[in-house]
């Protein structure tokens, strides 16, 4: 974690409400400018622009934070609201450049991890899987739901983020990390999430078999039925577990385990084992 | 159709401007507005919560994605819905789409890099006027990247795409439905490897039992794993408190 910037806000000029309102709208498009090489610098530089116009009175100023600003930047792009929140307070304050770019380099990756395993990975696929599901029903409030809710929290990790970061600097994500909540919350979401989880494989997974059991003469039996008195959905259940296996404990790349399922399925249809 | 197409672009575009990091670019949201603008609601639905359960876990982390689950969605509901299709060839059109249209999104990020030089040059030079203005520049031109890439391949495409899904024999069709059918195992495969521990194997049952045994609705699964995970926390805590006093009387 990042060496501790306390923050005293009522040192500098403060920042009006219309440039801090401009800066939350440009946050929106960090992701944009994304390049290989510098990943979301111009991003940050867009989105600091505002609040540098305001603060460095010389040109000398602006041109030495608009030189710091081009340089590499990294993380997940809604928790970059608290990064870019630190910096506001570090340039009200008149910090030096090159304790703004070392705040900036030293809180990306951990932040990131933050944000990739509770936006990416929990809450996202939580919203919008409900989502999913409303829509295969034919019901258009399930997109309606995901883009909503999903929205509602985008903005308030993106807004008490940076307004977060402002008014604490990084003894907030310092007492944060510390305390153990961070595990805490990740634990609870995840909770939640994989019951979900749970439930969509047994309702959105679907295979089954038309085999017909025949022994001798006479109509023979239906497979599937037998299948089902052992346990309902077995079948993708196991789907689900040799996806599982081939992406996690086998490390194989997500498109190449969609490509063998396509596979199993051509071949599978074709042998009438499944449908 | 030239209007559709240039519509259902215009989506792709709003992703781009977001750098395809927000809900726009997700399936469920892009599929529904292709449906929506083709005035075929429902048909964007099925295909958009197919592909959202299918690439679920599809998300780039630092930067690298595996595929563009925007632009194959965008294309395929188009095509499904000009042509007249369901669900099963939107899924056989999308998968091809997604790898191929990665690495056309590889090579415009990488053109980015263009825009990042001339930043930096000017930042360099002191010339913050003109470093403001290509800031500017850069919007229209990733908007307009991102409508082009859809409009001309599905604006001029039906014909081929037709011709092409005309010659997938009808074995091969079927057996691409039953391969779409499971095909959301790996989204959902992708979500619990990010997710799991072993900790976390008895909510995955719990999930498991009560839709496959109950059929009950994802929404009230939700509410049934909140409510155990709080009572988790609170026993939890109870327990902590507990040991606390112990060792403090």
């Amino acid at each position: 974690m990042a060496s501790g910037v306390q923050v005293t806000k009522k040192s500098g000029p403060k920042t009006t409400k219309d440039t801090w309102w401009t800066q939350f709208w440009r946050s929106q498009f960090i992701y944009a400018w994304f390049s290989f090489d510098k990943m979301e610098a111009m991003g940050a530089l867009y989105m600091l622009y505002p609040f540098m116009k305001e603060h460095y009175k010389t040109k000398e100023e602006m041109i030495a934070a608009c030189q710091n600003h081009v340089q590499f930047f990294n993380t997940q792009p809604y928790v970059a609201n608290f990064i870019i929140g630190i910096c506001i307070a570090m340039i009200e304050t008149g910090q030096s450049q090159e304790a703004i770019n070392a705040i900036k380099v030293g809180l990306m990756g951990p932040l990131a991890g933050i944000g990739d395993s509770l936006l990416w990975f929990t809450i996202r696929p939580i919203l919008f899987s409900v989502g999913a599901g409303m829509a295969l029903q034919g019901n258009v409030l399930g997109p309606i739901f995901a883009f909503a809710a999903f929205f509602f929290v985008h903005w308030v990790v993106r807004y008490h983020g940076e307004r977060i970061g402002y008014e604490q600097g990084t003894k907030f994500i310092e007492r944060f990390a510390e305390s153990g909540m961070m595990d805490e919350v990740t634990l609870a979401i995840s909770m939640v999430g994989i019951t979900v989880v749970g439930c969509l494989i047994a309702t959105w997974v679907s295979a089954s078999t038309p085999l017909v059991l025949k022994a001798g003469e006479g109509e023979g039996m239906a497979f599937q039925p037998v299948l089902d008195m052992l346990m309902p959905k077995l079948l993708p259940a196991l789907a689900t577990f040799l996806a599982f296996w081939l992406l996690v404990k086998k490390r194989v790349n997500p498109m190449i385990v969609i490509f063998i399922f396509m596979l199993l399925g051509i071949l599978g249809s074709v042998a009438g084992v499944l449908a | 159709m030239l209007i559709q197409a240039l519509l259902a672009g215009c989506i792709n575009g709003l992703g781009r401007l977001f750098g395809n990091q927000m809900a726009f670019d997700r399936p469920l949201i892009a599929g529904t507005l292709v449906g929506l603008v083709y005035g075929n609601l429902t048909l964007g639905l099925a295909i958009g919560g197919t592909l959202e359960l299918m690439w679920m876990g599809v998300e780039g982390i630092g930067g690298a994605r595996p595929a563009n689950v925007t632009v194959s969605t965008i294309f395929a509901t188009a095509m499904a819905c000009v042509l007249g299709k369901g669900v099963t060839e939107a899924v056989a059109m999308a998968v091809p789409v997604s790898l191929l249209s990665q690495v056309i999104d590889n090579v415009m990020t990488s053109a980015n890099s263009f825009f990042q030089r001339r930043f930096e040059t000017l930042a360099n030079k002191g010339d913050i006027d003109a470093l403001v203005k290509w800031v500017w520049a850069f919007y229209p031109y990733t908007f307009i990247l991102g409508v082009i890439i859809i409009f001309f391949p599905v604006y001029y495409g039906t014909g081929a795409v037709e011709s092409m899904l005309n010659a997938v024999p009808e074995w091969l069709m079927k057996g691409l439905g039953t391969a779409g059918g499971m095909l959301p195992a790996v989204g959902f495969a992708m979500v619990l490897g990010m997710m799991y521990k072993v900790e976390l194997l008895p909510m995955l049952l719990l999930g498991f039992a009560l839709g496959a045994y109950l059929n009950m609705p994802i929404l009230g699964v939700t509410f049934i794993g909140i409510a155990v995970t709080a009572l988790v926390f609170w026993i939890r805590a109870y327990i902590r408190q507990q040991g606390g006093e112990s060792t403090n009387g």
